[in-house]
């Protein structure tokens, strides 16, 4: 992906993608835009000699119609031109998407900030945190519903990343397939059931593009919406998360309070029901 | 009318008698004209015909049918998609009651009472009950239930799941593969060849009847529950959602299993016939490079549906044997519908059926689009006077497209948890599918070049297929990109791409095929005006329906959504989404023009003063019109060169019919093009 200079062209046309805020998606944008310019040429030249053809060569019965079967050179050169471009564009994707899901990829993270375990039913999303201990199935463990809650990538004032804050979220279901699709992380992955998919993020304060001036968030530039991409029953359009990035101390302070109501509740119930 | 001057009768063996070309409706009137043998009765002609052209009627009129109620679905799909339930009043509605002076609990109250919701015209009321205003409620008026229960009218979201299901299986499974395959897989092939008959004509008629069986299986599943709940899980009825009986997969998802089962075997008994017919029964002196390039797509397209099909087919069956008879092949361990584990699920794999599904629906998408490409070659060759630009290449890029078309399936499931090597895999195979594609369109811009075009409604429409197939094909590339899909995945771009590959190609390319051999398979033709007048109103809203889609998917808005109330990110997409459904409805309307000009086709429009109309060269034009029983009075014609003989120098017409022989004036081509009469465009070397 290093090997592609970004490119200048990012609209802040209203209709357009939506602002962009991990640092995949940067990379996923810059692939966007040189497909984007590659097809419109293409659009244009293609359909330009079609239109451009249909005018010059309409019917008249003082012309002859030329009478050829082809041309072999022609056909050599239009098919290796775009061979050309489109393997390469596909080689030069390739390392995006390793770095994105292949957990065997060098550049994919070694190190996970923060994970968390989120189990999608019909139709909505329980999202598991590990508490301060940070280790599962203990009972400091809490779960909230619809809402979910990462710190976000602190960065300088020219957008460089002062410290790594990268998210995992091991990802199952417990009906049908659902996919966790949060827009503004160009994230997007199914929720499979009998079998967790382990997917991961970085959210940052500040968008890595400028996006369109429209609402995607909710109460303030921090909450962003997840929605369910996979077509899941009746109600599948109602799967609305909430995604909030808060600095590092604020979700500390929040995990240790929950976690510690969680311990307490687990406390206070009778032996031998641990309320899993 | 831009149709050429009648052509002499001279070509051609025989010229049937005039009044057994001119009865219109059925193809086989002109049998007893053109020769009296064994009289048969009216349900053998007619109905269980073994006559390939009969039969390829009936699938034609069958789909035509299907179309209609694909199109009613993809409306109502539409309509809930820029209305649905639960409108909250505009602004200026709120302004309004500012303007009398209410304001806190008052103005709320008086806001609730605005009913902003609009049920679908007449049905909407037919189906979910008469629609009551908030006022008519508090009054105690009592509505009428519908059909499917009382919803005010208003669609439910289950039922919305069932509107987009329903639209693309009818479209795929009853109205694109059926017609390009049965419609015009039958009536042309043996035409094209110089056949007949099939190789199998009982086969063929049984196939004929094992599809209507699916049809109606499929249909019938709007009549098994009491809110018509058929399948609601999506045309790909992935498991666990389709394969375990629950609310949103009850007994309309089984009968859907079933119907589909006997689709893909009318499937397998088509191809297998045409494949066998177009190895065996090829006249004299057809080589397989003189075939029309519409048969050419049709032998491909059949092994395509040969191999991929019975795949599809036992998918649905161990699907039918996981919600019915207690086997787990795609329900896994510990699932849990409602907190309720789901009895003897245990083992299974849900990712096993989309690699399955896949397997088939990916080849299947190449199945709906190979034979329109097929006819749409045809059409633009004879309609600009020119030989196809690249014949042989034309043929090894359909070769290409069906050889990769079975190596793409995963681009489907990036985002499903399959391995992402795989996906990396997947990719390339995919980018590389552009390349066959991307010469077909180069080829037919070449045809196109120094031709004498007439913008007849055929070319107009195969214009259109070349034209909208150059956006569904780049837009393919935007999803075949492995990293960027993991954004516009399940979003409306792959709406827009599907539509902009299927209707603005496909559905083009098949009305291009019904305005071009009309003539043929009636003996009268449509109405020139009434056919640009289609086009050019089909051609506008159906952009105006589908490119919009790219632009919202480009928002991320998901598919299959039932409303997009509560979305922030959503909200903004309400007036397009409008827009959309408005063009929708434009569409629609449109069709109207050719229907209405279809049928008085059939019966009153102006009967064919020529077996050849449009002066092409390929062996269908050769037969009396209509065709009678077994196509050709006497010996099927001799075939002497390749089918694209346009504008050849040294000839008095600018065409030379397959079955005559070339004279030898023309005989020897001129430099540079020496054998391409004979053998395509090996001459261009």
């Amino acid at each position: 992906m290093q090997d592609i200079p970004p490119t200048e062209f990012a609209p802040t046309w209203k209709w357009w993608l939506p602002p962009n805020y991990s640092s995949y998606g940067e990379e996923i944008d810059t692939l966007y835009y040189w497909i984007f310019w590659i097809t419109m040429v293409t659009f244009v030249l293609v359909e330009g000699a079609l239109v451009w053809f249909c005018f010059k060569y309409r019917r008249d019965p003082a012309r002859k119609a030329i009478y050829t079967h082809g041309n072999h050179r022609l056909e050599v050169l239009w098919t290796v031109i775009p061979a050309v471009i489109l393997v390469a564009l596909g080689v030069l994707s390739s390392s995006t998407w390793a770095k994105i899901k292949n957990q065997a990829d060098p550049n994919y993270p070694t190190e996970f900030q923060t994970t968390v375990r989120i189990v999608a039913q019909q139709f909505a999303w329980n999202v598991t945190y590990p508490g301060a201990d940070g280790r599962f199935d203990t009972d400091d463990d809490f779960t909230k519903k619809n809402a979910l809650n990462v710190p976000y990538e602190p960065t300088d004032a020219e957008g460089n990343t002062l410290r790594e804050e990268n998210v995992r979220i091991m990802l199952s279901s417990m009906d049908v397939i659902h996919s966790f699709f949060c827009p503004v992380l160009r994230l997007k992955q199914d929720a499979v059931p009998g079998y967790v998919g382990n997917v991961w993020f970085d959210a940052r304060k500040r968008p890595t593009s400028p996006g369109p001036d429209r609402q995607y968030f909710t109460d303030d530039d921090e909450v962003y919406e997840v929605a369910c991409a996979e077509l899941c029953g009746l109600g599948h359009w109602q799967m609305r998360m909430q995604l909030k990035a808060l600095p590092r101390d604020v979700f500390d302070e929040w995990v240790a309070r929950e976690s510690a109501e969680a311990k307490a509740a687990a406390a206070a119930r009778p032996a031998g029901n641990s309320g899993k | 009318m831009s149709t050429p001057a009648p052509a002499p009768a001279a070509h051609g063996p025989v010229a049937a008698p005039p009044d057994a070309a001119a009865h219109g409706h059925a193809a086989a009137h002109g049998h007893a004209a053109a020769h009296g043998h064994h009289e048969m009765s009216f349900l053998r002609k007619y109905v269980f015909s073994t006559d390939h052209k009969v039969i390829g009627l009936q699938y034609l009129f069958s789909c035509l049918f299907t179309f209609l109620i694909g199109g009613l679905l993809a409306l109502m799909v539409r309509w809930q998609i820029a209305w649905p339930a639960g409108a909250p009043p505009t602004e200026a509605q709120v302004q309004a009651l500012r303007d009398q002076g209410l304001e806190g609990e008052e103005l709320r109250k008086a806001e609730a009472r605005i009913d902003n919701d609009r049920p679908f015209p007449i049905l909407g009321e037919f189906l979910w009950g008469e629609h009551l205003t908030p006022d008519e409620v508090a009054a105690g008026k009592e509505s009428r239930p519908g059909r499917f229960g009382d919803n005010n009218g208003m669609m439910p979201a289950e039922w919305y799941n069932v509107a987009f299901t329903m639209h693309a299986s009818v479209m795929i499974f009853l109205v694109i593969i059926p017609i390009l395959t049965g419609a015009f897989g039958n009536f042309l092939i043996p035409l094209q060849i110089g056949a007949k008959d099939m190789a199998f004509p009982f086969l063929n008629g049984l196939s004929y009847w094992t599809w209507l069986g699916g049809m109606l299986t499929l249909l019938a599943s709007f009549f098994v529950d009491p809110q018509g709940l058929s399948a609601g899980a999506g045309w790909t009825s992935y498991p666990p959602l389709a394969g375990v009986v629950s609310p949103s997969a009850g007994p309309g998802q089984t009968l859907w299993c079933i119907g589909v089962i006997f689709i893909g075997t009318s499937s397998i008994m088509g191809s297998m016939n045409y494949l066998t017919t177009i190895v065996n029964l090829r006249a004299p002196g057809m080589t397989l490079f003189r075939m029309p390039l519409t048969t050419w797509a049709a032998f491909i397209t059949s092994i395509l549906q040969l191999f991929a099909t019975p795949v599809l087919s036992s998918a649905m069956a161990m699907m039918l044997f996981d919600r019915h008879m207690g086997t787990s092949f795609f329900r896994p361990g510990g699932l849990l519908f409602n907190d309720v584990p789901v009895p003897g699920a245990g083992g299974g794999q849900v990712i096993l059926w989309q690699h399955i599904f896949w397997f088939y629906s990916h080849p299947a998408v190449y199945i709906m689009i190979l034979p329109a490409m097929g006819m749409v070659s045809d059409v633009i060759a004879v309609w600009s006077r020119k030989p196809i630009f690249g014949y042989r290449p034309m043929v090894y890029a359909t070769s290409a497209i069906a050889g990769l078309g079975f190596v793409v399936w995963g681009h489907h499931m990036f985002q499903s948890g399959m391995n992402p090597v795989l996906g990396t895999t997947f990719m390339i195979s995919t980018i590389m599918i552009a390349l066959p594609s991307a010469v077909k369109v180069f080829n037919w811009i070449g045809t196109l070049w120094g031709g004498q075009i007439t913008f007849s409604p055929a070319l107009l429409f195969a214009l259109g297929f070349v034209s909208m197939f150059v956006i569904g094909g780049l837009s393919g590339i935007y999803m075949a990109n492995a990293p960027f899909d993991i954004f516009i995945h399940d979003t409306y771009f792959i709406v827009a791409h599907i539509h902009y590959v299927l209707f603005t190609g496909s559905v083009m390319g098949i009305f291009a095929g019904i305005y071009h051999w009309f003539p043929k398979m009636f003996g009268r033709h449509m109405n020139d005006l009434w056919g640009k007048w289609h086009f050019w109103l089909t051609f506008i809203f159906m952009n105006g329906v589908f490119f919009p889609m790219h632009i919202t998917g480009l928002g991320g808005y998901p598919r299959r959504y039932a409303s997009f109330r509560g979305y922030n990110f959503l909200e903004p997409y309400a007036g397009m989404n409008e827009f959309m459904t408005w063009c929708a409805l434009g569409l629609g309307a449109a069709q109207i023009i050719f229907f209405v000009n279809f049928l008085r086709g059939i019966f009153a429009g102006p009967r064919v003063t020529s077996d050849n109309p449009w002066h092409a060269n390929s062996l269908e034009w050769s037969t009396p019109t209509p065709p009678g029983h077994n196509n050709w009075p006497g010996p099927v014609p001799t075939v002497h060169h390749g089918p694209y003989e346009y504008s050849r120098p040294g000839l008095q017409e600018d065409y030379a019919p397959q079955w005559v022989p070339m004279p030898k004036a023309a005989a020897r081509a001129p430099a540079g093009t020496a054998e391409g009469a004979h053998e395509g465009p090996a001459a261009a070397r």
